[in-house]
């Protein structure tokens, strides 16, 4: 899952820091350190990011022996009978996934921000611990607060009915259960970010807002989310790309629950059993072509309706 | 003035640290040399160790630790697998990536999973080194239980030996027998399930269902055919046979005190059903390791169970019965040291030792089974048998020997599709037969992809 990085969380403040302090570009050692910082990302994005890319594009136009496979990979891939059910689960996963996050973490973002800085800073350590765990090691946290006979929650857990990790598990269950891990997971992260986004916003525009008459929640509705908008859609983009990939949480649960969860319940873990369970490289780097396409689909999308790109 | 004197000495000292330097820098090639010339010798004699890369899993170790002890010749690499459970394909991961690099495979491997020689032997993974083509005798080929290699062999060739048989019995508890008022062990499944009444009015079980193995226990033990392999790469999947809708009425028919939806290895199997076990049909290694129930040698009466034979459909009916694993030994074809490796594992399958005293199962090599009864009647895990009931001795043969042929090893893993499409239903109060329905069609979908012609009738 994506989490945002700590550079990105205290980008936001930071810039607008130098700027109001010298009101210049940085320069000089500055520049070059800039350049020195890109020039990491750049290597290590090439190297784990577009050489990987490449090459899964050239595997799925490739047949399995060698030579060029036109839309083969693909139609196989569309015409696995998982191919569907995998798509929609990962649809309602995302569906449930992303409004909780649109919804829960700016409520999180915006209720921090009207809080005293101290408190504030102590709710936002609180809410990132989560995310410093490793994914597969907070599937397990997860495992056992499911579970109802070993669940700190288990009262909670009975009282829904649940009194079995099977009944939990249902089918109709799943999309609900792995969003709930991965908000778990990233929500505390995008908080952060969130809430650095807030922090940019000229106190004197909350001012003039409070000074015209508007409450906490008018200014929060009116001012501060229309103005933190495109932070919303790098979450989005972010985690639109992210959770098509899910693969760790359904894996390991399944592993888990000895099969409760289809091994190819997710496009990613189809991908994996078709590339590893049938020693077939293509048709899965078809079906991880197709979700590249999706994620750069809801980019563009995102990107063009909230003008991310667009400098003020 | 400091200054100056240091600079007016500063060349002879720099000239005195550069022969500093060049005595350390020679000091330090003699002795490097040294230490290789030695490291070498070292080298050349591991070098004459031959290696043999293991992949084990958890109850295989104390067989691997008996190796190594037992070959001090042979510099062995073990590597702790999870043996591919519940068909998660780990094994499958490591050949399809080991194919590809070209380096990586082990030298021998140990599956629990008996579908794996249906996929490891055949492309694309052709891994799995052919055994009766000179590198395993016939005369010990010949001393496996009769038909325990089928799952091994494929157009004539053996790819495997079989470990264990992991038959299935009826594992009985003689003193909840007596206290839930159930005067004789079963042997057939219609009583089995009548005594489910006495059992649920006690509180107890007599078995379970939901668990990823139901198929290989309720199924394959009543000659159901959801996994018959007709000839090469035609598969009959029949779920409407009278012998599967049979089993699923008659399990449907047993009230879920007495054969509740739980996972025996679930983390509360033990404390929820650990002393309400009368009965449970499963398979031969499960004896010594029913979860929360201690051996005879502790102070709780109620603790242990006895094998009985499998159950049969009508008392005038053939003894059948499945089984669940048993695990495969393989050779890889990849091993550079193919004579070394198959030693290697004609040792693990048949060594008197690891089969008879290390193994938790029934062994499928012949000469080692008497050993492997002494070894568990003296180990304490096991009842002393009710009246009238056979011996562990005369369980466990008679069951070895009604294994149903007719469920064949596939490429896919049936736990694993029962696990996530059945057992869900089940959880949800489904019925056996609808779940037999819901398994064909994710059978039969996931048979058409490996490019079974599939017979549903």
């Amino acid at each position: 899952m994506t989490t945002p990085s700590t550079a990105s969380i205290s980008a936001g403040p930071a810039r607008t820091r130098t700027r109001r302090v010298d009101g210049a570009l940085p320069v000089g050692g500055s520049r070059s350190a800039g350049y020195f910082f890109v020039a990491l990302y750049a290597v290590l994005l090439i190297l784990f990011g577009v050489i990987p890319t490449g090459y899964a594009i050239f595997l799925a136009f490739t047949k399995t022996g060698g030579g060029f496979a036109a839309a083969f990979n693909f139609t196989r891939a569309f015409s696995d009978f998982r191919f569907l059910p995998a798509f929609q689960h990962i649809a309602e996963f995302l569906a449930v996934w992303l409004s909780a996050e649109v919804v829960l973490i700016l409520i999180l973002a915006l209720m921090l921000h009207s809080l005293a800085s101290r408190t504030s800073a102590i709710f936002r350590f609180l809410f990132y611990m989560p995310g410093a765990l490793a994914g597969a090691a907070s599937v397990l946290v997860w495992l056992f607060m499911l579970d109802p006979t070993l669940s700190p929650w288990h009262l909670l857990l009975k009282g829904f009915g649940f009194s079995q990790l099977n009944l939990v598990l249902l089918p109709g269950h799943l999309p609900f259960v792995f969003a709930l891990i991965a908000f778990w997971t990233g929500a505390g992260g995008w908080i952060v970010v969130m809430y650095g986004a807030l922090n940019n916003i000229p106190e004197e525009l909350l001012e003039a807002a409070k000074l015209d008459g508007a409450n906490a929640f008018q200014t929060a509705i009116r001012i501060k989310l229309p103005l933190i908008k495109k932070w919303v859609a790098y979450m989005l983009i972010l985690s639109f790309a992210g959770g098509t990939q899910l693969f760790v949480e359904p894996q390991l649960v399944g592993q888990a629950s000895a099969g409760l969860v289809s091994n190819t319940w997710a496009p990613n873990q189809l991908a994996y059993y078709i590339a590893f369970n049938n020693d077939n490289f293509n048709e899965a780097a078809a079906i991880s072509v197709i979700l590249l396409v999706l994620g750069l689909i809801g980019a563009t999308f995102l990107v063009w309706r909230t003008k991310l790109f667009e400098i003020n | 003035m400091e200054i100056t004197k240091s600079s007016m000495h500063g060349g002879a000292r720099s000239r005195s640290r550069r022969s500093v330097r060049l005595a350390a820098a020679v000091a330090f090639v003699v002795g490097a040399s040294v230490i290789s010339v030695g490291l070498g010798s070292t080298a050349a004699n591991a070098a004459s160790k031959p290696t043999l890369t293991i992949w084990y899993d958890t109850a295989r170790k104390p067989m691997v630790d008996a190796y190594i002890k037992a070959n001090p010749n042979v510099k062995v690499v073990a590597v702790l697998k999870d043996g591919d459970s519940n068909g998660d394909g780990t094994y499958q991961s490591a050949f399809a990536l080991a194919n590809r690099v070209g380096h990586g495979w082990p030298d021998i491997y140990f599956s629990e999973q008996n579908n794996d020689a249906a996929s490891l032997s055949q492309p694309p993974f052709n891994d799995a080194a052919v055994l009766n083509k000179g590198l395993i005798s016939s005369s010990v080929l010949s001393k496996f239980a009769h038909g325990s290699l089928s799952l091994c062999t494929f157009g004539g060739k053996v790819y495997c030996l079989r470990n264990d048989l992991a038959m299935n019995v009826l594992w009985y508890n003689p003193a909840l027998m007596a206290q839930d008022g159930i005067t004789s062990v079963p042997t057939t499944w219609q009583e089995w399930a009548a005594d489910g009444a006495l059992a649920a009015a006690h509180g107890d079980i007599i078995g379970t269902q939901g668990d990823s193995w139901d198929a290989d226990v309720y199924y394959w033990g009543n000659k159901c055919p959801l996994s018959q392999q007709t000839s090469l790469g035609n598969l009959t999947i029949a779920p409407s046979s009278s012998n599967c809708t049979g089993m699923a009425s008659l399990l449907d028919g047993v009230s879920r005190d007495a054969l509740p939806v739980a996972y025996m290895f679930s983390s509360t199997f033990g404390s929820q059903y650990g002393g309400k076990i009368v009965f449970y049909p499963g398979a031969s290694w499960m004896g010594g390791v029913f979860p929360g129930i201690g051996s005879c040698k502790s102070s709780n009466p109620d603790c242990t169970m006895a094998a009985g034979y499998p159950l049969k459909w009508t008392s005038s009916g053939q003894m059948v019965t499945g089984a669940i694993g048993g695990g495969l030994w393989f050779a890889s074809s990849h091993s550079k040291n193919l004579k070394l490796a198959a030693a290697a594992l004609q040792w693990f399958a048949t060594n008197i030792t690891a089969q008879g005293k290390l193994s938790p199962g029934y062994p499928a090599y012949g000469p080692d089974d008497a050993a492997f009864i002494a070894t568990q009647n003296a180990s304490g895990n096991y009842a002393s048998p009710a009246s009238g009931a056979p011996t562990l001795a005369q369980a466990f043969t008679v069951a070895a020997n009604s294994i149903w042929a007719g469920w064949s090893a596939v490429p896919y893993a049936n736990d694993q599709i029962w696990a996530s499409s059945v057992v869900p239903s089940l959880s949800s109060g489904g019925t056996q037969a609808a779940g037999l329905g819901i398994f064909a069609a994710a059978a039969t979908n996931l048979a058409r992809s490996y490019g079974y012609q599939v017979k549903t009738k």
